[in-house]
């Protein structure tokens, strides 16, 4: 593995994903922001060998390095203009004592799915037959439409992919490691970092660190932190768009709305279904405009304005580069279901998304008891509480739109099985669960129980403003 | 306040091991983690990129490199391998596909930089190598036209498939 290449690679990407950050004039706590920008400039990086093939330019170790330059520059032009000396007198170190066992545990998971991503060759034959293939041989003919058209496909149509893998696994292959891959560790840590910091301001570490703990540990997801494949990103992205669409409903900051719909454009890049989900999101938005009495033309600027970067990216990889570059011809039209008027379908997907993927032992298997916890945390909070957030409220939906929407992507692609693409786009499902145990009644309750007790006076002195202030959260916001 | 945190970074501790002391998780963390830190050390001492790509894909690896040394010994630049059909090999040779399944052309591509044709490909009759599996041995062996006919006859009835 060449070290220097790794760190640089990381290094750039965190001052992309941090220069974007700041183009959209997005603010978050360190963590956050640490977490988000290595997963954004990791995105980004995508974009330079895809948008090599787009201009017809070779596809190089110099011709990659100069468009990471590139992009590097490019993206501290906001780092600079919006650059504030950071308050060092109100800066501390933002960890406790507890939040060591937690980090140690999650380093120990982590390390293993970074080993398994260095070490072993790509696997999944989605990617062998697909992304991964025609990311070699861009290495060897300088283009990604290279010799492998020229082999038998009937077998796969995994040709047709979007670029993502393939990018990635050029820049990771030329400078990093021969197998690539180490850029979707990249991405989990980064998602990590981002999530743990997300879930300490609204719960106490403890209860955030264990609920954070359930999430690493689901089993199908975890093993899809070391073997390469679009679903994990996806989610990855899927999850940011709700994210800054919650904080742009309670905020109204136009900066976190134009940057949810980057995310939800990012996500519809790596898997283009995801605009049916995108798409099923809208209502939330719209419901939320109309609750707080917005003109009807701000309806139409914003229902635009979320949908524009996923229409954007879904037009670019189905109707520049795979229709206008990928010699095998690929029609949409010709997958959807036939016989849409028949709906039972549909619902025997749904029914079989519940009682074979995700109650059964199948299931259990699969994704362990992560489901079982948020439905469990759910009720409580339905029960003893009966209130939730408005974070809480977006997090539901967006459960209730991953679920519906997979059957719906089932039911409208019949290609779209089950046991594959089912059971892993369901990965969208579970950080918007963790999300909402973020945001749970129950859990915020508990936290604070736990925050007063730490610090409480009768113990040691201690002034009110030394409490940090998202330990404070004493009742649920409304 | 120390106090405080020392209980609850030892509460955090304990909420981690008797997570892990649960049934599912604990089996979960022998298979994932505790192995996968067992093989560490052997992983650590072969870092050759081929020893992965041969420990990863088995024997289908194998075989494939095994068909790119015989086909560079024969100066061979325009060779076009005929693989069986999967179903064939499953009745033919049982104990071949409890370790073998036959790639399809696009990942032999990939392992070899060779081409190769199923039976239903465009190109099969250009095949001028052939994977041979009768009776549980394999051969690779170079063919005649006359002879991929009659490979293509004994293969028609099995469906090419995954």
């Amino acid at each position: 593995m060449i070290t220097v290449g790794f760190v640089l690679l990381i290094l750039c990407h965190f001052i992309c994903g941090l220069g974007l950050l700041h183009l959209f004039g997005i603010r978050l706590s360190m963590g956050s922001m640490l977490g988000l920008s290595l997963i954004l400039g990791v995105a980004l990086a995508s974009f330079i060998p895809f948008a090599l093939e787009l201009f017809h330019l070779k596809i190089s170790a110099i011709s990659v390095l100069w468009g990471l330059i590139i992009l590097t520059v490019f993206c501290c032009i906001p780092i600079v203009i919006r650059f504030k000396l950071p308050d060092f007198k109100n800066l501390s170190w933002p960890l406790h004592l507890y939040d060591y066992p937690y980090l140690f545990i999650y380093g120990v998971l982590l390390s293993v799915s970074i080993w398994h991503c260095y070490y072993y060759p790509v696997l999944p034959r989605d990617m062998l037959s697909g992304p991964e293939v025609m990311a070699e041989y861009a290495l060897k003919e300088g283009t990604m439409i290279n010799s492998i058209f020229k082999i038998d496909l009937q077998t796969t149509n995994n040709q047709l992919k979007p670029p993502y893998i393939t990018s990635l696994q050029i820049i990771y292959k030329l400078f990093v490691n021969p197998f690539g891959q180490l850029w979707l560790s990249v991405t989990v840590v980064g998602f990590v970092i981002w999530l743990y910091s997300l879930l300490r301001k609204t719960l106490h570490p403890l209860i955030g660190g264990f609920v954070l703990l359930f999430f690493l540990v689901i089993p199908e997801m975890y093993a899809y932190t070391y073997m390469i494949l679009f679903d994990y990103s996806n989610a990855v992205f899927f999850f940011a768009g709700f994210y800054f669409l919650a904080r742009f409903i309670r905020s109204k900051n136009k900066n976190e709305f134009w940057f949810s719909s980057f995310a939800f454009g990012i996500a519809t890049y790596i898997r283009t279904e995801t605009l049916i989900l995108v798409v099923m999101t809208l209502p939330l938005l719209l419901f939320y405009l109309w609750r707080d009495k917005t003109s009807a033309k701000q309806w139409i600027i914003h229902a635009v304005g979320f949908s524009f970067f996923t229409v954007v990216f879904y037009f670019l990889v189905m109707n520049v580069f795979i229709k206008g570059y990928i010699p095998s011809s690929f029609d949409v039209a010709s997958q959807v279901n036939k016989h849409l008027t028949n709906l039972s379908p549909l619902f025997d997907r749904l029914y079989e998304m519940s009682s074979k993927l995700i109650f059964s032992d199948w299931g259990t298997g699969l994704y362990g008891y992560f489901i079982r916890l948020f439905i469990f945390v759910l009720a409580v909070d339905a029960i003893f509480f009966r209130s939730f957030s408005k974070e809480a409220v977006v997090a539901i939906y967006g459960v209730l739109i991953v679920y519906i929407g997979l059957g719906i992507i089932g039911w409208l692609l019949p290609l779209a099985d089950l046991s594959n693409t089912t059971k892993r786009g369901l990965f969208k499902i579970f950080p918007l669960m963790l999300f909402y145990l973020a945001n749970s009644a129950s859990l915020i309750k508990l936290s604070s129980l736990i925050n007063n007790w730490e610090y409480s006076k009768s113990s040691e002195p201690q002034a009110a403003s030394e409490i940090p202030a998202t330990r404070k959260v004493k009742s649920n916001k409304k | 306040m120390l106090i405080k945190r020392i209980v609850l970074a030892a509460a955090a501790c304990l909420l981690i091991l008797m997570f892990f002391r649960t049934d599912f998780y604990a089996a979960w963390y022998q298979q994932k983690i505790t192995e996968s830190r067992e093989r560490y050390d052997d992983e650590a001492e072969h870092t050759d990129v081929e020893y992965r790509r041969q420990y990863r894909y088995a024997n289908q690896y194998a075989v494939a490199k095994e068909i790119v040394k015989k086909v560079k010994e024969a100066h061979d630049t325009n060779a076009i391998v005929l693989l069986p059909p999967n179903s064939y090999v499953q009745e033919n040779s049982p104990q071949v596909i409890q370790y073998m399944r036959m790639p399809e052309p696009v990942v032999f591509y990939y392992y070899t930089g060779l081409k190769a044709v199923w039976t239903n490909s465009p190109e099969v009759n250009k095949a001028n190598w052939a994977l041979i599996i009768n009776n549980n041995n394999v051969q690779i062996v170079q063919i005649t036209p006359q002879q991929r006919t009659e490979l293509l006859e004994m293969y028609k009835k099995y469906k090419p498939e995954l």
